[in-house]
């Protein structure tokens, strides 16, 4: 039985393949059209998705869209009847983007379908899952779990904001939901809005920026904004909001309530603006744990899973995993829309079909290495044609130059095996450096990233060491929890310093990694396994064994606004584009004083920021 | 799909002007509401069950025909 699932049309389209319920491959658009968050048709996802496989999509016995196309629109035209008389010049917009194109989803996806066909006529079946059943099914079916609580939190699907239910074997039930307008996703985006980052690709940084600040505008927002029962389930007033009505995420009263207008994007942060984004990060997290409680109390399971863009707060997932509510919890790694594709998949073949599950005992996303990988050859190819200087290196000689260089002080492009699927980058896709380093964090953020970052960071560790190093006893292989560094790492520092302002604070010694440590001693970790990524897992030996360090910076191999990168001539642009000293793909190695000086390019001006 | 197109660019001020106001007001005077804007202090939960339909069918899929 094969399947592939699909999201598209709103964020992050993506496509994943499954071929008797095992996940083959799954990968975003972004990363080969080279837009950001691209939410065009996932047609090179797609071939790619067969490609790998070696089939056709003659093959391919059921296509699932991740969501239903006429809920949604059931839900915008009762939106636009209850704002009215407000609202026209959205209602304009909306209605001609869904008589444009979303109208005729069924059709598009069709004809698409039909093209790739050898006789014009795809002979599978068509089927839509709900949105929130598609991120439920991602966070359940690929899970350890054989029973699970499960709970979705995002900005909206059709008429769902937050759903949570429990998955037994091959079957979900889902048994509440919280509706449209009333969304944790949308209040936490308006916040990021509000502080002048971009909705749906700034709130990582909203959620980086508050442990600067103070959260001293909870209370008024949980005694105007949103309303909170015992429950966990709320409400917000929407006098406070525009995105019901409007292009806008905030109405003029927020602005009142909060006593500005928002900032605008780029121009200088203060205190105010951190406090928000500390504020709005206590409120989600205490959502977060009522709803928990309740989901417990209603379920009766030990073991929770999670999906839904909320589960890419990794702070307040890490705040759930030490308050030890579950015995265990699972977070789908692409929570997001991207996911929405492998859950529609997922639903269909153990939901809809009633196949039987297999549980795995880790789990089933193969480390959520699931995008294309290229062969040595094509590597090489791939170099010889760019003009790129590089010699080829045995493993063992490769991981030895790379720890060389990392203990020089070097930022390095790593390119290896299969592409990660999901927004981060898991040592497939990175860039990495010495994380004991004190100038390695603003080495990376200005000379290769081009951009001042909020959180230092993340830590790549050995999985058998991470509770020598962090406050924490379970593993993380997707960087999906955020936890402190262990007191025997931290170092002491001075009053003057504490009260350093914004980015002063980040660049300050407080533990013996200072690259990846936050103001508050965290760190968004990912433990390294050897199971799923044998290259990665050696680098990191290497360097354990070089400085009794079993950790190192990764970093998504990208400049700001630019989509992770996914072909050797990617990582090739964007090491010749930016400071990286050295570029490992493969098994060959590239050094920049080694380069034809004329290929270096600066193609900052290609991405829009984000 | 192009004529589609066409015909709602001209019609959508007509289908606003017409349609969302007459439901709206229908509504209103229903005192019914679609879309809750506000708090509701007089309920302990806003949870609403999954299985709301009329038809009392969790309907998760819809399979082409």
């Amino acid at each position: 039985m094969k399947i592939l699932g699909i999201s598209a049309f709103y964020h992050d389209s993506a496509a994943t393949l499954l071929i008797d319920g095992e996940i083959i491959a799954a990968v975003q658009e972004e990363r080969f059209t080279r837009i950001k968050h691209d939410k065009n048709y996932p047609k090179k996802s797609i071939e790619f998705c067969l490609d790998f496989s070696g089939l056709s999509i003659d093959d391919v016995d059921y296509v699932c869209f991740y969501e239903k196309p006429f809920k949604k629109f059931d839900r915008l035209i009762n939106t636009h009847i209850s704002f009215f008389p407000k609202g026209y010049r959205y209602f304009k917009e909306s209605i001609t983007e869904w008589f444009g194109s979303k109208i005729f989803l069924k059709k598009q996806i069709l004809d698409e379908l039909n093209k790739l066909s050898s006789n014009s006529k795809w002979k599978g079946k068509l089927v839509f899952s709900e949105h929130h059943l598609s991120h439920a099914a991602s966070a359940f079916y690929p899970s350890p779990f054989e029973s699970s609580a499960i709970l979705t939190i995002d900005g909206v699907g059709e008429w769902t904001t937050t759903s949570y239910g429990v998955g037994k074997g091959s079957n979900i039930e889902i048994s509440k939901e919280i509706h449209f307008p009333h969304s944790l996703g949308l209040l936490y985006s308006a916040f990021t809005s509000y502080v002048g980052f971009k909705v749906n690709s700034g709130e990582y940084k909203l959620m980086g920026l508050a442990a600067y600040g103070k959260p001293i505008y909870a209370d008024l927002i949980k005694n105007n904004l949103v309303d909170i029962k015992d429950d966990g389930s709320f409400r917000l007033d929407m006098s406070y909001f525009g995105y019901g009505n409007s292009f806008k995420m905030t109405t003029k009263k927020f602005h009142t309530l909060f006593g500005a207008p928002p900032r605008k994007p780029e121009s200088d942060l203060s205190q105010r603006d951190m406090d928000l984004a500390s504020s709005i990060q206590l409120v989600t997290e205490e959502i977060v744990m009522k709803i928990s409680q309740f989901v417990l109390k209603k379920t009766g399971q030990k073991n929770l899973v999670l999906a839904g863009g909320v589960a890419l707060n990794c702070v307040s997932n890490g705040k759930l995993i030490n308050k030890r509510l579950f015995e265990n919890i699972w977070i789908q790694p692409a929570s997001g829309d991207s996911g929405g594709s492998l859950g529609a998949a997922l639903a269909t073949y153990y939901k809809m079909l009633n196949n039987p599950r297999i549980v795995s005992k880790n789990d089933s996303m193969k480390g959520s290495y699931l995008g294309p990988e290229y062969t040595q050859h094509e590597v090489e190819n791939s170099l010889e044609e760019l003009g790129a200087n590089f010699s080829v290196l045995e493993d063992k000689d490769l991981l030895k130059t790379t720890c060389d260089s990392l203990l020089e002080g070097k930022a390095i492009g790593w390119h290896q095996g299969r592409m990660e699927f999901g927004p981060r980058a898991l040592g497939s896709r990175s860039i990495l450096g010495d994380p004991r380093s004190p100038e390695m964090q603003k080495t990376l953020n200005l000379k290769v990233k081009y951009r001042e970052s909020f959180r230092p960071f993340a830590p790549s560790i050995l999985s058998e060491a991470v509770s020598d190093w962090f406050d924490l006893e379970t593993i993380s292989p997707y960087m999906g929890i955020v936890s402190t560094i262990r007191k025997t790492h931290r170092k002491d520092v001075s009053l003057k310093e504490i009260n350093s302002f914004g980015l002063d604070k980040l660049y300050l010694q407080r533990s013996s990694l200072p690259a990846i440590t936050h103001v508050d001693y965290s760190a968004r970790i990912q433990t390294v396994h050897k199971e799923t990524n044998l290259k990665y897992h050696a680098l990191i030996t290497k360097f354990n064994e070089l400085t009794n360090c079993p950790v190192i910076i990764n970093t998504s191999f990208n400049i700001r606004g630019e989509p992770i990168v996914n072909t050797p001539k990617d990582a090739f642009r964007c090491f010749m584009g930016t400071d990286l000293d050295l570029l490992v793909i493969g098994n060959c190695l590239l050094r920049k004083e080694d380069q034809n000086s004329s290929l270096k390019k600066d193609y900052r001006s290609s991405f829009k920021l984000d | 799909m192009k004529i589609f197109r066409i015909i709602f660019s001209i019609f959508t001020p007509l289908l606003y002007i017409l349609v969302i106001p007459t439901i709206s007001i229908l509504f209103k005077l229903l005192n019914k509401k679609l879309i809750q804007h506000s708090f509701d202090k007089t309920t302990n939960t806003y949870w609403h069950n999954k299985d709301n339909k009329k038809s009392g069918v969790v309907d998760y899929f819809f399979k082409q025909s």
